[in-house]
């Protein structure tokens, strides 16, 4: 496999990316972030640490994930060629696993044993928990009870793994207090623990680190599109919560001549006070550690989010997208929910994926966005994850109960 | 030495005392029970009054400050509203330092510069905030230096020698002493290794060195008397508070003179 990263100086490992990022947290957590850092710089040029985790990719994730020819979808829209990454094949179904385990596998050098993480979608809590059972470390995992809900067979799957799911009831009750909670336990229990953060946000050196862990896709993305097509795609798009698939995936085309969308989850329309699209609606403001465009009041406190989808339903953002989107060099959308939902059906009619709903805010926004496209427009869409977990939000969001007869 | 803050502690210190600084949550649990509350720890004997500007995830606090800070934002209590009340307080004739504590985003939201010119106007006298790291301070103090507000560092259990010496370098008022690995909220017992970093952040400065996080009893500060000069209590005070459902002002004043008493006799 070839993990050479393209060079760009806007990709290197920093603490600020222009204004945004920065390192906003108690004192208490002050030597773990430097700790941190100094492992995950060190693992770097670490040739053990990096075959071990190469290794792991490949032959316990399944990477490199399929980049696909989406004919039928190309067929059925007729104005663009389409492609989609497949994260959705990783081991554990999403993209969460790269971060968990290069993160996890970083834990065995500091000498740390027990993990704490948050999650909303629960795929991160399952990635995690997954890493923490394959590499024998104790884990603990936040999240909120709305998400407990509506995400109950992620839920088990933590609690098969061997992971503690600790309810989150605070707040919106869901990933942002899951975070909160996890900043407290680690504030607590910081010489024992470790936290595997699941998103690009955070402060300095997580989004950096989790960019590093995810930019995998990105590099097998510019490589395999290279080698079906002879040429570079014309636009990559993917969806934006806290932004780790989309930094991933976007961090390889940075500098070339490639148009970059972000997708971002507006909610019931960002017209009204229910939606995720911390970058279109929000302004700067520091929320977990980070300078970062943030949901808030004019008061400064922040402002719960609203999202179909576990996983994008976030008042924050990546400091790194908050400053992509001030140079322009990417641009960020938004889908509601209802287009997500089309996007959801779109997927899984015509070519037998069923995404999960994050992604499926990406499809929404394109099939609306490729009425305007033509044949020879070449696009990259990111399949951050399958769609099992969200069977029962869809057939809830329609009125259909799962326990019923269909 | 200018600082109302840093005299009123070692003139406490002078007659073999600790300071006593209360911390509360402005608007807590109502905003006219807070100004009663404040009240009530001027004359239960406090030294320096500690406010909390209410903040929607306030990520350093365990459950008790967490809760008075959700209930402060539902009683329409905002840093602005902060402020206001602190006027009130003065006006009612109250001289003591107050020292407000926040989080960076609600700050950042009408402006550092801003903030430290309002603050200082209604007699605010230093400014706590606990998700901003030593280095970070620097930022803090040039924005309020034309204003008479201390920057006030936390030192944590875990801080090594180099960063203690940042945060001195940075102080003014006093410095804040975390005793504890964690989050706000009563302790049972307060931990020794506390008194090893009093000792280590006094080999770098002369400005008073103040002791808090989970402590709780007057057995606590009794304690901490012996090698600190100030002692901040506030999940226990907010705890008695929430017990109470009347004059809050009284259970104030109680909790104060009870725990001056307990220490001093």
């Amino acid at each position: 496999m070839n993990i050479d990263s393209p060079k760009n100086k806007d990709n290197q490992f920093t603490e600020r990316f222009g204004d945004y990022g920065g390192r906003y947290v108690p004192e208490t957590l002050i030597p773990a972030l430097e700790e941190l850092e100094k492992a995950y710089l060190i693992s770097q040029n670490d040739p053990e640490f990096n075959s071990e985790l190469n290794d792991l990719l490949n032959n316990y994730v399944g990477r490199p994930t399929p980049m696909f020819y989406a004919r039928n979808l190309t067929k059925k829209i007729g104005t663009a060629q389409i492609f989609l990454k497949r994260e959705d094949l990783a081991h554990t179904g999403a993209h969460k696993i790269n971060n968990a385990l290069g993160q996890a596998l970083l834990l065995k050098k500091i000498g740390k044993n027990r993990v704490i993480a948050e999650t909303g979608a629960g795929q991160h809590g399952v990635a995690t928990a997954t890493a923490c059972a394959m590499l024998d470390m104790e884990c603990a995992i936040y999240m909120g009870e709305e998400d407990i809900k509506r995400q109950a067979p992620n839920v088990y799957r933590m609690k098969l793994l061997g992971a503690e799911v600790i309810p989150v009831t605070t707040g919106s009750k869901t990933l942002k207090d899951a975070i909160n909670e996890a900043l407290r336990d680690w504030v607590t229990n910081v010489e024992t623990t470790h936290y595997i953060i699941g998103s690009a946000v955070g402060p300095h050196p997580y989004p950096s680190i989790v960019k590093g862990f995810q930019k995998i896709i990105g590099i097998e993305s510019r490589n395999q599109i290279l080698s079906l097509t002879n040429t570079l795609p014309d636009y990559v798009v993917a969806c934006v919560g806290g932004g780790s698939n989309a930094i991933g995936m976007f961090s390889a085309f940075l500098n070339d001549d490639v148009k970059l969308i972000g997708v971002e989850a507006a909610g019931e329309g960002t017209m009204t006070p229910q939606h995720a699209a911390t970058i279109s609606k929000g302004r700067p403001g520091i929320l977990h550690g980070a300078f970062s465009y943030l949901l808030q009041d004019k008061d400064g406190q922040v402002q719960e989010a609203h999202s179909i989808s576990a996983g994008l339903d976030y008042p924050g953002v990546g400091p790194e997208h908050s400053y992509l989107n001030d140079t322009g060099r990417v641009r960020y959308v938004s889908a509601t929910d209802e287009e997500a939902l089309l996007g959801f059906d779109l997927l899984t009619k015509t070519e037998g994926i069923i995404p999960a709903l994050e992604p499926s805010h990406a499809m929404g926004y394109l099939s609306k966005f490729l009425k305007k496209s033509d044949k020879k427009t070449k696009i990259i869409l990111l399949i951050s994850g399958r769609g099992d977990k969200d069977l029962d939000t869809v057939a809830t969001y329609r009125g259909i109960s799962l326990k019923d007869k269909l | 030495m200018k600082s109302k803050i840093t005299n009123i502690i070692k003139e406490q210190n002078k007659k073999g005392r600790i300071a006593l600084i209360p911390f509360i949550t402005a608007g807590y649990p109502s905003v006219e029970g807070f100004i009663n509350v404040v009240k009530g720890l001027v004359d239960g004997g406090s030294d320096v009054i500690e406010i909390g500007m209410p903040f929607s995830d306030p990520i350093a606090e365990g459950p008790t400050i967490q809760k008075s800070s959700h209930i402060a934002i539902e009683n329409g209590v905002n840093i602005k509203k902060s402020l206001d009340l602190v006027q009130k307080i003065r006006s009612s004739g109250i001289n003591i330092p107050i020292v407000m504590m926040g989080y960076i985003n609600p700050i950042l939201s009408i402006g550092v510069s801003n903030f430290a010119k309002l603050a200082t106007n209604v007699g605010v006298n230093g400014l706590i905030i606990a998700d901003i790291p030593n280095e970070e301070l620097k930022q803090i103090q040039i924005s309020s230096e034309k204003n008479s507000l201390d920057t006030i560092p936390l030192i944590s259990l875990n801080s090594s020698k180099k960063r203690i010496e940042l945060g001195c370098k940075y102080a003014q008022g006093f410095i804040y002493c975390i005793s504890i690995l964690g989050v706000t909220g009563s302790r049972s017992s307060v931990s020794l290794d506390v008194k090893e970093k009093v000792k280590m952040v006094k080999n770098f400065t002369n400005i008073p060195v103040g002791v808090g996080f989970g402590v709780s009893k007057p057995s606590h500060v009794k304690n901490i008397k012996e090698y600190a000069d100030a002692v901040i209590v506030g999940s226990a005070l907010i705890d008695e508070i929430a017990k109470t459902k009347n004059q809050p002002g009284n259970t104030a004043k109680k909790f104060i003179s009870n725990l001056y008493k307990e220490t001093f006799k």
